[in-house]
This record gives structure tokens, sequence and C-alpha cells, in this order.
């Protein structure tokens, strides 16, 4: 399969996303690379499917990639949140009975259908994120963006999204998570680091997860569950990763 | 400034509206001077407001805040900005606190706002920023172009800058990474041990909370659930309930309990990890 997006930024920045790639970007980096795929950069180039972003194309391309950034979190163009939702696809010039009966089947799946008669305003912050997550995703793109926004949600919701975001993935989508929280890598399946203008190092969730010493250093950290495999890993008590509560604990008391 | 109390405060918006919502019902609690108090809850919850009762941006709608000897009910309080001195609150958003071009503007409006007199104030400044961990290039930027990260430190030392004695930090562990994580906890048992501050934590961040606060307020649409001490947080059915996350180290000790391995409930996870290995062999 070729490579849907393909990213570069410099010599050294080099990004290139298969169709069903879940991917989180984690480093010091996020704000830049965000910046350069919004707006391009002389120094950057980016291939969208068979298409070279230009100044030009950026609207064809808008259709094809969503973004949701945290400081957009707070800024709406509607009055309620189902105009909020139905924006992206009156721009798309659909139909309203389509419109209507598209946001009443997927806001039941993100349960916010009780809150669509509800001010933006007036939502709490987890609402909010899952608002325009929705509200990006409804217009059906095949890369969605997400800018920090995941730290924001309850923990249920965190849950809820991931699992829309997996479908989505399973269905031909990328979703790149841009995150500082090292915990939410553990729900994709492939890592890059990026730091200083470099790419530390990339590949599945464990493989990155296993390289501690240079997450450590970059001040990452490792997710909980992982700093405990790695201790007891180094002390010889189990020989192999287990990434959940219980098997962790029947590994420990095997012997 | 001694102590925070809440007396069966009610907090209403667009009362007698067809808008009308219930932000606040009937909370009562009192802290004391010197410790780290987390009201952790879900969002909608009614965090955000009890630090803006507490900071006097808003009037309960019944019942009353006594902040050390200021009492905000829904008449004139006096020498506001007395309170607000006292209180320092760093707001959810860090982009909402600017408006100044640079950071060193900033960070110096607090002390000429509230007067704060030190002899040398740039060095002042420097001392605010390397204290939250950032160096001195920063002075020049424009706070606004910040990352959330650095926008948050900046924030944070916008408040300490004019040393208040309350300091309400709200989710302000958002989207901050390990290492700024350990360096924030480190900041505020130092100002809690060596300062006195007393600290408020409005957080869903329960692992974070659990490490560092002393008391433990469970909030849930409106209403405090619970209040106490560490063990609140043991109980996994109370706070699935209530949509927050076991902190991470109580659910493996739960799971250990649970297969009857006795490990304690240690705080910080070194200390776990010794007493795994102990139990283990």
């Amino acid at each position: 399969m070729d490579d849907y997006l393909k990213y570069r930024f410099g010599t050294d920045v080099e990004i290139n996303l298969k169709e069903k790639d879940f991917v989180s970007i984690i480093g010091n980096m996020n704000d830049l690379l965000i910046y350069t795929l919004l707006f391009g950069h002389k120094k950057c180039n980016i291939f969208v499917g068979d298409k070279e972003v230009t100044y030009k194309n950026s609207y064809e391309i808008r259709k094809r990639v969503s973004f949701v950034l945290y400081q957009h979190l707070d800024i709406f163009v509607g009055e309620t949140v189902k105009d909020e939702i139905a924006f992206g696809l009156e721009s798309l010039a659909l139909k309203k009975d389509d419109i209507t009966n598209l946001i009443q089947s997927e806001s039941r799946l993100f349960k916010l259908d009780e809150l669509l008669e509800r001010d933006p305003n007036s939502l709490g912050s987890s609402d909010k994120v899952k608002m325009k997550i929705l509200s990006s995703m409804i217009v059906k793109p095949k890369i969605i963006i997400l800018d920090n926004v995941i730290s924001e949600l309850d923990y249920n919701d965190k849950l809820l999204v991931f699992d829309i975001l997996n479908e989505f993935c399973k269905n031909g989508g990328i979703v790149i998570n841009f995150t500082n929280d090292i915990e939410d890598t553990l729900f994709g399946d492939k890592i890059i680091v990026i730091y200083d203008k470099k790419v530390i190092c990339e590949g599945k969730t464990i493989s990155v997860l296993n390289e501690d010493k240079i997450l450590k250093r970059l001040g990452l950290g490792l997710p909980f569950i992982v700093d405990l495999n790695k201790y007891f890993m180094d002390y010889g008590i189990i020989d192999k990763y287990q990434l959940t509560n219980e098997k962790l604990v029947g590994a420990l008391w095997k012997k | 400034m001694e102590e925070i109390e809440f007396n069966n405060v009610t907090f209403i918006i667009n009362e007698k509206t067809p808008l009308e919502k219930t932000i606040l019902n009937d909370v009562s609690f009192k802290m004391e001077k010197g410790k780290i108090y987390s009201f952790l809850g879900a969002s909608n919850s009614g965090k955000t407001a009890i630090a803006d009762l507490i900071n006097a941006l808003i009037v309960p709608t019944y019942g009353s805040v006594k902040i050390g000897n200021f009492i905000n009910d829904g008449r004139r309080i006096k020498n506001v900005n007395k309170l607000r001195f006292d209180t320092g609150y760093v707001f959810k958003n860090p982009y909402d606190m600017f408006f100044n071009k640079t950071v060193k503007q900033e960070i110096a409006f607090g002390m000429k706002y509230f007067n704060y007199k030190v002899k040398k104030k740039s060095l002042r400044i420097n001392d605010a920023l390397k204290l939250v961990g950032l160096d001195e290039s920063y002075l020049k930027l424009n706070p606004l172009r910040l990352t959330l990260v650095d926008a948050k430190k900046v924030a944070l030392a916008c408040t300490l800058i004019y040393n208040p004695s309350i300091l309400i930090l709200d989710e302000f562990t958002n989207g901050l990474n390990y290492s700024d994580k350990q360096d924030l906890l480190h900041l505020l048992k130092l100002l809690k041990n060596k300062y006195n501050k007393t600290i408020i934590l409005l957080s869903k961040d329960t692992s974070f909370c659990y490490e560092i606060a002393d008391y433990f307020y469970l909030m849930h649409l409106t209403k405090i659930v619970k209040e106490g001490s560490r063990e609140i947080l043991h109980d996994e059915e109370l706070l699935k309930s209530i949509n927050l996350e076991v902190p991470k180290i109580v659910s493996f000790v739960n799971v250990c309990k649970k297969k009857k391995h006795d490990i304690d409930y240690y705080t910080n996870i070194h200390d776990l990890i010794k007493g795994v290995y102990r139990d283990v062999f």
C-alpha cells in the first residue's frame, strides 16, 4: 500500500503514513508541525494522496484533512450545538434533510444527542471536545489531526472517543494525535517521537516504548504500566510485556 | 489570610429565566492554612465555580464564602483587590490571562497592579521564570504565541510573582508531559513545606493529585459527593460512578489485593516496586 500522507520538513523530519494508521506524535515540536500542516512552509513538502499541498489547492486539501485544535475549543460558529456540527456539512452543500439525519445518527454515537439544542458556551470542557471532534469527523475526511485535546476529556469519554477513532481507522482513515501525555500513546498503534527538528524514533507502540532510556532522557517518561513492566523485567521477575494489571499481577506471582 | 469557609453555597446562573442552570448546590466545607487540597470531578461538576468564588470573580446566589477576613456573599467587598492579591488563580485556559505584548510585561503586571514592592524587579522576574523552569530567552516573546505548556508555565509565574498565600490551579496538569509534572510536584512541595502556602488543585488527573494532595473533595454534578484523606480514592466503584479515572497505582494495588497479595497503597511508583519486590521474594 502506498503512503497516503507524506510530510517533509527540512532534511531531518520525514513522516510517511499509510491508510488505517493511528499515530501519536510526541515531543517538543508539535506546534510547529501543526502550523506547517495548516499553512505550509517554504522548507516543507506535503503530499496528501496524489496531490502536493500548495496555496492554490488548499481548499481541496481541507476536504481531506480535518483539524481539532486546542486554541479553537472556545471559538464557535453556531448558536446551538446542532448549528456548530452542521457548519461543515452546510459548506459542502448537502440537503437539509440529509444534514438533520446525519447529525441525529452521528451525535448518538458520541452521546451528544441530548445536548443538540444547547448553547455551545454552556457545555463542559469534555462535551466541547467531543462536539469539535464530531463536527470535524462528520464531513468524512481522510485524515483527522488532534492537537492536545484528548487531555480535556473525562475518562469515560476518552475511552469512547478512542473507540470511535479506532473504528474510523479501520475504515481506511488516518488519525494523527499530537500529545504531550505519554499515557495516551497506548491507545494508538504507532508512535513518532520528534525532538528539536529531528525524528528520534518511530515505529509500533511497544517497540518505541521499549526505548525507555531515550524517552526518559527527553523528559517524556513512560506510561505507568510499561514503567512497572520495565522495572520488573530489569529485576528478572517477568520476561515479556504484560500490558494489563491482571496479567501483570498473574505473571509476577507465578514463581 | 487564615482559612477558607464555604457555608451552604449555591450558585445559579441565569436565574428566573428559561436558561436557568445550577452550577453549585449547597456546598459547605472548611480549609486550613498550609495544606494541599484537591477537588476531583469530571467536567460540568462545578470545580471552576469554586475557584471563581474564592477569587470573588462571581458572587454566590445563596450562602456565603469566607476567605480570611473577607466575606463573599453578594454584598460589596471592600478592598477586593487585597483579596485577589492573597488568592493567586491560574485559569484553565492560560491564554485567557494574557493581554500584554511580551512575557516580561506580562509577569511584571502583577507587581505593578497590586503595588507589590520589591527592590530589584527584573531580578525577581528572572527568579519567577526560573522557578517554573523557563529561561530568560522567553522574556521577549509574545505570550499569545507560546505553546500550551510554556503558556501554562508563564501563567503560573505571573501568579507566583506577587507571592499569594493561597494558590489555585485549575486543570493545570492537562497537556503537561512527565518531566513537567515532576517539576510541578517539587514546586508544590516546596511552596507547601517552605513557604506554608495553601494550594487548591482543581483537576480530573487523579493520579497526579493522589501523589501530592493532603485532602480530597470528590465532586459530581454540582455537589460534593465525598470528602476525606487519601483513603477515599481507594474506592474504585465510587470513582467510576462519578466518571473519574482510578489512580494508576490504586488500580494496580487493588488487583493485587483481589488476588490476596498484601501490598500497601504507596503514593509513588518507586516505593510500589520495592513493596512488590519484597512480597514476591
